[in-house]
């Protein structure tokens, strides 16, 4: 991804990193492992019926494996366009949620990294207006397109924030 | 009324003032406050009174003498804390609101408190308690002639000289008579009749299978929302009584209450959205109510961030808001109403639960069964009045929200303030071609928008709303965004 950051602002759809699925899942799937640990210790503890284990280790995997496809779906559905005055979203699984943010508009920029996205190369793009509700988060970005893009859209942020 | 100067202390001229503390009762009734658990610490450790009292007496006072603030050309600052300091720094140019809130103990001492509010959370929003009046209006004054004084040049050019006075205009004045109206019918009143009302053959009912008075149940629940709905009622009267709303300049000033008094001033720029809302009851009297909201919402209390017209005829709504706003793009333009799939989607979304409900009761028990699904008759009323109530408008200064069947709202959101847009759409939307758009504004006061508009409008008003810049008008000159241009790295007050 060596694309110079001017030719992001082009209005091309784009995809996220497939990559944030990753994230995604892995996400998803603490809850379950959590759960089918302590499962698989109770039975083991109590003594129970081998089949219990069974159901437990069963209901991890299918939990698991259910994150990992919404988060695949997830993916599929993110698209994030950057016209030359603002930034179009649109995701969301079931419910779908699109949303428009003039770059005039934008007080501030933030890029997070969680550990996994580090190891993974990703970043996460927080473009904040004066409003609390606004949604612009593009997640999964890879690092140099979200530092670009920040370093684009600070120079075009903010010129006309009135509150 | 109005005093150019601070007694006792320079008055906040062209350069710094300061720094001043608040009013030394602050310290007392900051220990008075400690009363309560004065009492508890002192019977529970023993210690004898007079210790407790000059323990926390004397730290009461050191943190009233660690708060100071200084009034400067450009911004004020307030400095507190003992052990970990604290510097607010609010720019006059940022200033969303300015109140001074005088309760009946302020007025009896010639005190009053000051806030200030600029955009967003409390990190915003100074609270200056408690001043002595005097002082609290020249405060008051000088932070609202600096707020669109122009940016200083350089140094040397600070001389500031104040604007005289704008005439003030008073716009809309309340009587007892107008406000018990907006007492009676207000929708915690109805509410609580309608309560009691609706009870009452429950009451009987109880009565009969208790052995009690027939009557005396539902007396007594008559007389209870009786009570609640006088207690209501006096306390709207109180907290509205004196009412007056007048324009001066690009500010509208509001004040109010008999117990505590409260004047709110609202560069007129800074309006974020409107509401004006009735229920039945209003409807039936032709009246309703208005709320002007800024940007000052966040973690604030009480009524803050909003000037509130409690009562005002229908009729007038619109002189009232072309008035108050200077601007008659502020007059509501008749709505369009929502696609017809909106009608389709208003019943379903509101007899299809019914109908579930009504489908496993018949199954154990046809009767009930019977009487629950005629309840999705209700239901299918409903949904056809929500549709009929519901629409929109954009002109090019302002869009248009109405919604609602028993408490109905109409939003104005001038179309300059949007902040961002969004639409959310759920399965059931998609499948009828339908999505709810919400407009995103400045602070936390709540995203204007409607459910259920078809998909294409909602699509273009999601698209041009915000890119919209609207047409500068005279009272949004003094946009906030002027930051002296030595403080902007890029430069962007240049153009580039």
């Amino acid at each position: 991804m060596n694309t110079p950051a001017n030719d992001l602002l082009d209005g091309t759809q784009q995809h996220l990193d497939p990559k944030i699925a990753i994230v995604w899942a892995a996400g998803s799937a603490v809850l379950p492992l959590f759960l089918t640990i302590a499962a698989v210790v109770t039975v083991l503890a109590v003594d129970a019926p081998d089949w219990m284990l069974g159901v437990a280790v069963f209901g991890g995997v299918a939990l698991t494996l259910a994150g990992v496809v919404w988060a695949r779906m997830a993916w599929a559905r993110w698209r994030w366009t950057a016209w030359p005055d603002a930034v179009e979203l649109r995701h969301g699984v079931l419910r779908v949620r699109e949303s428009l943010v003039p770059y005039h508009r934008i007080q501030q920029i933030d890029i997070v990294r969680d550990p996994l996205e580090r190891v993974l190369g990703l970043s996460s793009l927080i473009l904040r207006t004066a409003s609390s509700t606004s949604d612009a988060k593009i997640p999964g970005l890879p690092q140099q397109t979200a530092d670009g893009l920040r370093r684009r859209l600070l120079a075009l942020a903010g010129v006309d924030d009135a509150v | 009324m109005m005093r150019s100067e601070l007694p006792g202390a320079p008055a906040p001229g062209p350069r710094a003032s300061g720094p001043h503390r608040t009013h030394p009762l602050t310290a007392v009734t900051g220990f008075v406050a400690f009363g309560l658990g004065l009492v508890l610490v002192a019977t529970a450790s023993g210690l004898g009174f007079d210790l407790i009292i000059t323990i926390f007496g004397g730290l009461s006072l050191i943190r009233w003498w660690f708060r100071t603030y200084e009034v400067g050309p450009d911004e004020l600052i307030v400095r507190d804390g003992v052990l970990s300091r604290r510097i607010q720094v609010v720019p006059y140019r940022r200033v969303q609101q300015v109140d001074i809130r005088r309760s009946l103990f302020m007025q009896i001492f010639g005190l009053a408190a000051l806030r200030i509010e600029t955009a967003g959370s409390q990190a915003g929003t100074v609270d200056l308690a408690m001043l002595s009046a005097p002082t609290a209006e020249s405060l008051r004054t000088w932070v609202l002639a600096r707020r669109a004084a122009p940016a200083p040049q350089s140094e040397g050019s600070t001389a500031f000289v104040p604007a005289p006075p704008a005439p003030e205009e008073v716009l809309h004045a309340l009587g007892i008579g107008r406000l018990f109206l907006a007492g009676v019918t207000a929708p915690a009143v109805a509410l609580s009749l309608a309560v009691a009302v609706a009870t009452v053959p429950a009451a009987i009912a109880f009565a009969v299978w208790s052995g009690l008075n027939a009557l005396a149940v539902p007396a007594a629940f008559m007389f209870l929302a009786a009570v609640i709905a006088a207690i209501s009622v006096i306390a709207s009267v109180l907290t509205y009584a004196g009412y007056e709303l007048s324009r001066a300049g690009d500010e509208m000033r509001l004040s109010h209450g008999a117990l505590e008094r409260r004047h709110v001033t609202m560069p007129i720029a800074r309006v974020q959205y409107i509401e004006i809302s009735d229920n039945p009851l209003r409807r039936a009297f032709g009246i309703a109510s208005v709320s002007i909201r800024s940007a000052a919402q966040i973690g604030a209390v009480g009524q803050s961030g909003r000037v509130e017209i409690p009562i005002v005829d229908r009729t007038e709504v619109s002189g009232l808001l072309a008035a108050l706003m200077g601007d008659q793009s502020w007059t509501p333009p008749p709505l369009h109403p929502r696609p017809p799939a909106a009608r389709r989607r208003g019943i379903v979304r509101r007899t299809a639960p019914i109908l579930a409900i009504a489908a496993i009761v018949l199954a154990f028990e046809p009767v009930a069964g019977v009487v629950v699904a005629a309840c999705a008759l209700g239901g299918f009323a409903w949904g056809v009045v929500a549709h009929r109530r519901a629409g929109y408008a954009v002109t090019p200064a302002i869009a248009v929200f109405a919604a609602g069947v028993v408490l109905h709202r109409l939003h104005l959101v001038p179309i300059e303030r949007i902040q961002s847009a969004r639409a959310v759409q759920s399965p059931f939307q998609r499948r009828a071609g339908l999505t709810t758009l919400a407009l995103d504004i400045a602070g936390s006061a709540g995203a204007p928008g409607l459910y259920d508009l078809d998909v294409p409008t909602a699509t273009t008003l999601r698209r041009e709303l915000p890119r919209a810049r609207g047409p500068e008008r005279a009272g949004a000159t003094a946009s906030p965004r002027s930051f002296p241009s030595s403080r902007t790295p890029r430069g962007r007050e240049g153009g580039t």
